[in-house]
């Protein structure tokens, strides 16, 4: 500590200064006015210029010509935030930050003036989790900003946060929230601990940080839900989950999150219950085509070709008659195809992006069907298989189903039904095995919960979403008084 | 630890390589859709086979393949020396036995199709007036595919209408009762066509006789829960005769046994109808019109079914299951169960009492 | 990484409901496919009430394991052993009981694949099957009680579903086969119902699971539960059994349940064994888990050893066991061997133990 002292010189400071960011960007503006002379030190990218201008320097310019020392001006400066310090590590610090560093020669101690202006986007459409109904607003990268739409959103004085520092070196500001009474204190502990245990060298976003503290690394599946939409972590928050921001991320994380969870859109609840429930049906029955539909039509005419119907029949041996390669080749790389398209689709600029969906689903279709590459059954069957995987809300949960689907047709090749089962019930050890911030992965289906499933698989009118989900384990579990949980009040 | 676990599923990945199934690729198959069985001189046995091959240069999606061995299963082994691809049974839909075949016994034949794990139970099972290979390998000018043709056929005459199902496990379950025979659907080409019309009755595995799809409406009511059909019956109201057609809606059945000493059964069938067609001007509307085309229905109907109890017991045969609950009279008045000989020598002159009740819920769409 | 240190002691413990799906997962297995031969056998059509009987019997020695288990507070059958014996006995009789479980983990397994190589894959290697399942195997039991739980949970939901698609072979029922009713006495009866004991055990998993069941007090509702459940899918199986397969079928059907499931049809898919097959790999797993856990409970208990090694021994042990039941004579042998083991140890040990423990040990032990 006693090293990094600020000397009382000017001149020294600002040799100090210099020494330690080694940016030739780091300006300083001295000035004197009466006996003091003053030393400003910045970043000139990172502050806001027009009130340095116009607001500070006047200010500054103005003042009595008597000695004065820094206790006397914080109360008096024209900023937000002021900081005193002594420590020129603190000093480079803040300066990185959008500080202003004010020193006056001959005191061995400097203030910081927050007038930050860092340079962020504004505000915008959700791009990844695109919905049609309900508010479009997302996240940005800039942490203030998004804790901003969160209050906003819940302007309340339950809204509890922690800030949290990590990142030996990119010193990364997280951010961890959660409703007070709301929360269960055990969860909140839970994440506040595995945050502040993190001893990484830097940290830039949110999509690193979920992996460094979620249960399992080594499983395929995500375990905490990332979303960029605020009112998701606001309806999140209110079932009393923990919500974690990284600085430089629109991405929050949210806890705990179950296997469902995944497999719902904040939509749903902004939609008529009827409707919604569909949409999650369709969704469930869009996993199991997605995983297991290829690996199917591999297994039926790799080994069990008794199964397919009569009438199926004679189309299937008609479309496969050309076909070289034996069904475990041809579906696996027409899955191949399909991948390559998507991520050719996700690099290429976007306009680019879309012609290539063209080349790729007619091009490359038609023409593999036309060559005797592949049966057009089978086409239809992998884009079907891909398709149902898009239904998906977690862009994460999705490629996981994408990725899982290979060894299922691996199985499904080399052992048929009993390959499939094999895959599968693996997968269902696996996702029993899986918590989420210590609390059960497949929550409403094990262990079971009635309270939970009524919003999981469908969704019930909110008139019998009395309660908070047991997933949550919150402390205040009422939702609606409790007479209004039975029946809806007549109007 | 971890490590040993990695290596554990590196080792499980390269087994499941190698230890993979034994591959029956769509393409690589012969699939059999239906097949024949003939018999030819000193107990040999013609097979015939409808199978699809996918073969991108042959013209004709089916291909029929005969040949002869002494036993089923040498026949599938002729067959695969004959065809360039594997014949496999998975997929077969009819099998059609000769008459001649037939009337000495198809059970080895039988069973060997339910014994192979890869043949389905539902599969129907007829037999051919005349050869079976005539009727397979004939070239009809409306299909090319005589296979499915065929199942298609079998299928919509045991759905729709008068024909009796025999599928694999219904002709095991009959043949295996005592006090019960099979029946199976009798199919005959006649130059182009193929005619579904008469009913092949057996005695256990054997072909003792055979009966029309008419009689046959009246052997389903008897045998299963039966609610389709429709029947043309000549009546005679008031001294006039005429025709009318009824359409069958659902019946009941109650077969009792009266004595056991001397074998005398109750027949009641309660049968609901309606009356599709009416060649004569008769107001149904009025009530005791109706009852009396009730009573000529009722009439026609109990004659036919006597008829036809007659016709069965001439054949000795016992489609309807007598046997079986002769059989269960006896254990519950404490006699031995009955084995399938003595069951069939016990009701051979037993006697019917058949009452039949017909109820006519509507009278078409015309009053 | 250590963090998850509170709810790691929630994983040491089942909720008390799901103590039902766990006695009725571990009850019903791989015996269901095809009990029922050996129980027709005995008393022909009124099986259906010697699995009635079965099913009452293990009501009531469910009700005597319960007592067992009352008498001390928090104890699993090798610590009660220990206290009620002392060391020396004790490890002697958990040996024995380690044994019985490990061998009817193996009946299971072996049961299962040889159903996938009849049906299958006649010629891919048993040993390969096994390991793929075995290492299946560790990587649930290695999860703890509570996955054990779900995958109970989950395999209880399939044998529920599948019994829904017992209404096809349902459909052609002839209640006839069902006739004379109660025609057997009841020493035969009972003789049926020990036949059936193979099937129907799986229920003394309470005594090791006791200890890691919150709320004990409600226990004994849930067991009963989970046993009715199980006594309620037999007796539905086996009358829809009784009505579709005549007598002398059945006795020669290694799986009669799987042979009813081959009439199952759906546009899109027809031979539903297939799937069924598959789909029991489930059904079956939760016994093989379960009983391998108890297996390592049991090994980690009399010899000192870490669990896991205990369980990586156990399945190597059951590994090379199962490789030496090659032929169905063996599996056939293996499962008499421990289905009449399994009626003594299960039906008849628990109430010697209880008269032991109520006539040497004074008041409830309290540990």
């Amino acid at each position: 500590m006693t090293t990094n002292l600020i000397p009382d010189s000017i001149k020294e400071t600002q040799e100090t200064l210099w020494q330690q960011l080694r940016n030739p960007r780091l300006s300083f503006r001295s000035l004197s006015c009466g006996n003091n002379s003053l030393l400003l030190a910045y970043l000139p990218y990172l502050i806001d210029m027009v009130t340095l201008q116009q607001v500070l320097l006047p200010f500054l310019e103005r003042l009595p010509d008597e000695k004065i020392t820094p206790d006397a001006l914080v109360g008096s400066l024209p900023v937000a935030r002021v900081r005193k310090t002594t420590d020129y590590r603190q000093v480079t610090d803040y300066l990185v930050r959008g500080w202003i560093y004010l020193q006056i020669e001959g005191v061995d101690s400097g203030l910081l003036l927050f007038v930050a202006n860092i340079p962020s986007r504004s505000l915008g459409e959700a791009q990844v989790e695109v919905q049609i109904f309900g508010p479009q607003v997302s996240f940005t990268e800039a942490l203030e900003t998004n804790l901003g739409i969160l209050q906003s959103y819940l302007p309340t004085d339950m809204l509890s946060n922690v800030s949290i520092t990590i990142g030996r070196r990119s010193r990364t500001n997280v951010e961890v929230c959660y409703m007070e009474e709301l929360a269960d204190p055990e969860n909140v502990q839970t994440v506040v601990q595995r945050v502040r245990e993190l001893d990484v060298d830097g940290l830039i976003d949110s999509g690193k940080l979920v992996q460094l503290i979620d249960d399992n690394t080594f499983s395929i599946f995500p375990q905490l839900i990332m979303t960029e939409r605020p009112d998701y972590v606001s309806e999140a928050l209110l079932e009393g989950k923990v919500i974690v921001f990284v600085e430089g991320s629109p991405f929050a994380i949210m806890g705990p999150s179950t296997f469902v969870d995944f497999f719902k859109s904040n939509e749903d609840l902004y939609i008529r219950w009827q409707m919604a429930s569909f949409i999650r049906l369709l969704r469930f029955l869009a996993l199991f085509v997605s995983l297991f539909f290829t690996a199917i039509y591999v297994a039926a005419l790799t080994f069990h070709y008794e199964m397919i119907p009569s009438a199926l029949l004679v189309s299937l041996v008609k479309s496969r008659s050309k076909v070289p390669f034996p069904p475990l080749f041809e579906a696996l790389l027409l899955e191949m195809i399909i991948e390559f398209l998507r991520e050719a689709g996700a690099r290429l600029p976007f306009k680019v992006g879309q012609t290539m969906g063209i080349v790729g689903g007619i091009v490359i279709g038609q023409a593999a069907v036309a060559a005797g590459f592949t049966s057009n059954i089978l086409i239809m069957i992998v884009a079907l298989s891909a398709l149902a995987s898009f239904t998906f809300p977690s862009y994460m949960m999705s490629t996981a189903v994408r990725i899982l689907r290979f060894p299922i047709i691996l199985l499904a090749g080399i052992w048929g039904g009993f390959g499939i089962m094999l895959g599968a019930s693996f997968l269902l050890i696996h996702i029993l095995r899986q918590s989420s911030l210590g609390r059960p992965f497949f929550l409403p289906f094990f262990p079971f919960r009635l309270r939970d499933f009524k919003n999981s698989l469908i969704r019930v009118p909110f008139y019998n979403l009395g309660k908070r989900p047991a997933l949550t384990r919150s402390p205040d579990n009422a939702r609606l008084p409790d007479e209004a949980g039975k029946k809806r009040p007549i109007q | 630890m971890k490590r040993t676990r990695l290596l554990a599923y590196y080792l499980l990945v390269a087994a499941l390589l190698h230890g993979c199934g034994e591959e029956q690729v769509l393409e690589k198959l012969g699939l059999a859709v239906a097949v024949g069985y003939d018999q030819i001189g000193d107990g040999r046995l013609l097979g015939t086979t409808v199978f699809y091959q996918i073969d991108p240069e042959a013209r004709q999606l089916v291909t029929v393949i005969a040949g002869t061995a002494n036993t089923s299963k040498g026949l599938k082994i002729t067959h695969n020396r004959e065809s360039s691809k594997k014949i496999v049974g998975g997929q077969i839909r009819v099998a059609v036995y000769q008459d001649e075949l037939a009337r000495k016994g198809i059970l080895p034949l039988v069973e060997n199709l339910s014994r192979d794990a890869s043949i389905g139970s539902n599969v129907y099972l007829t037999v051919a007036k005349g050869r079976a290979s005539d009727i397979l390998t004939h070239r009809y000018p409306e299909t090319s595919n005589i296979g499915i043709y065929l199942y298609q056929a079998i299928r919509q005459n045991v759905n729709g209408e008068n024909m009796i199902s025999s599928k694999l496990h219904e002709f095991m379950k009959d043949y295996y009762a005592v006090g019960k025979d099979p029946v199976m659907p009798y199919i005959e080409r006649v130059k182009n066509e193929l005619h579904i019309d008469k009913i092949a009755l057996f005695r256990d595995e054997r072909l003792a006789g055979e009966i029309s799809t008419r009689e046959g409406f009246f052997l389903k009511i008897l045998r299963e829960r039966y609610n389709k059909g429709e029947l043309e019956i000549n009546l005679t109201v008031d001294n006039q005769r005429f025709f009318t057609v009824i359409e069958h809606i659902s019946s009941k059945k109650q077969i009792k046994l009266l004595d056991l000493d001397k074998p005398r059964f109750s027949v009641k069938v309660k049968m609901t109808a309606q009356i599709q067609e009416m060649a004569e001007q008769i107001d149904l509307s009025k009530p005791e019109e109706l009852h009396k085309v009730q009573k000529a229905i009722q009439l026609a109907v109990k004659k036919e079914t006597e008829g036809l109890l007659e016709k069965l017991r001439k054949h000795q045969v016992d489609p309807v299951g007598f046997g079986e609950i002769y059989n269960i009279a006896r254990q519950k008045s404490g006699k031995k169960k009955l084995n399938r000989d003595e069951c069939r020598e016990a009701i051979k002159r037993t006697q019917f009492d058949v009452d039949v009740q017909v109820k006519i819920l509507r009278t078409g769409v015309i009053g | 990484m250590g963090m998850s240190t509170i709810s790691r002691h929630s994983h040491m413990f089942i909720s008390v409901s799901l103590a039902m799906f766990i006695v009725h997962g571990n009850q019903v297995g791989i015996g269901i496919a095809g009990v029922q031969r050996f129980i027709y056998d005995r008393v022909q059509q009124d099986a259906w009430i010697a699995v009635i009987i079965a099913g009452l019997m293990t009501h009531v020695a469910a009700w005597v394991m319960l007592k067992i288990l009352r008498k001390y507070k928090n104890l699993d059958l090798y610590d009660i052993h220990q206290m009620v014996f002392g060391k020396w006995p004790a490890k002697v009789l958990n040996l024995i009981f380690i044994i019985y479980i490990m061998g009817s983990a193996l009946t299971i397994l072996r049961g299962y694949i040889e159903i996938i190589q009849s049906w299958m894959f006649p010629e891919v290697p048993s040993w390969l099957l096994n390991a793929s399942l075995l290492c299946l195997a560790i990587y649930g039991v290695t999860g703890g009680i509570r996955v054990l739980a779900g995958i109970s949970f989950f395999s209880v939901g399939l044998t529920i579903c599948q019994l829904l698609l017992m209404i096809y072979p349902a459909q052609y029922a002839d209640f006839n086969l069902l006739q004379p009713v109660f025609h057997h006495d009841l020493v035969e009866l009972l003789d049926g119902a020990r036949k059936m004991s193979f099937s129907i055990i799986g229920f003394e998993i309470i005594l090791f699971i006791y200890p890691f069941v919150k709320e004990k007090q409600l226990l004994s509702r849930y067991v009963h539960g989970g046993l009715l459940m199980t006594t309620l899918l037999y007796v539905v199986v086996m009358l829809v059994t009784l009505l579709y397969f005549q007598g002398e079928q059945l006795k020669h059907l290694i799986w009669a349940t799987l042979m009813m499931m081959k009439i199952v049809e759906f546009p899109f898919l027809e031979r539903f064994e297939f799937v069924s097959i598959s789909l029991w790999m489930l059904i079956m797993l939760d016994n093989l888990l379960l009983n391998l856990w108890v297996a390592m409970r049991g090994v980690h208990h009399i010899g000192g050893f870490k669990e896991r090694k205990a369980l990586i021994g156990i399945v190597i042990v059951m590994f090379f066991a199962s490789n030496f039941l090659e032929t169905r004579q063996s599996i056939n042998w293996i499962t008499d061997v421990f289905g009449a083991v399994g009626f003594y140890i299960i039906f008849v040990y628990p109430l010697v133990l209880y008269i032991v423990i109520l006539l040497f040990r004074k008041g409830t032990v309290q540990t």
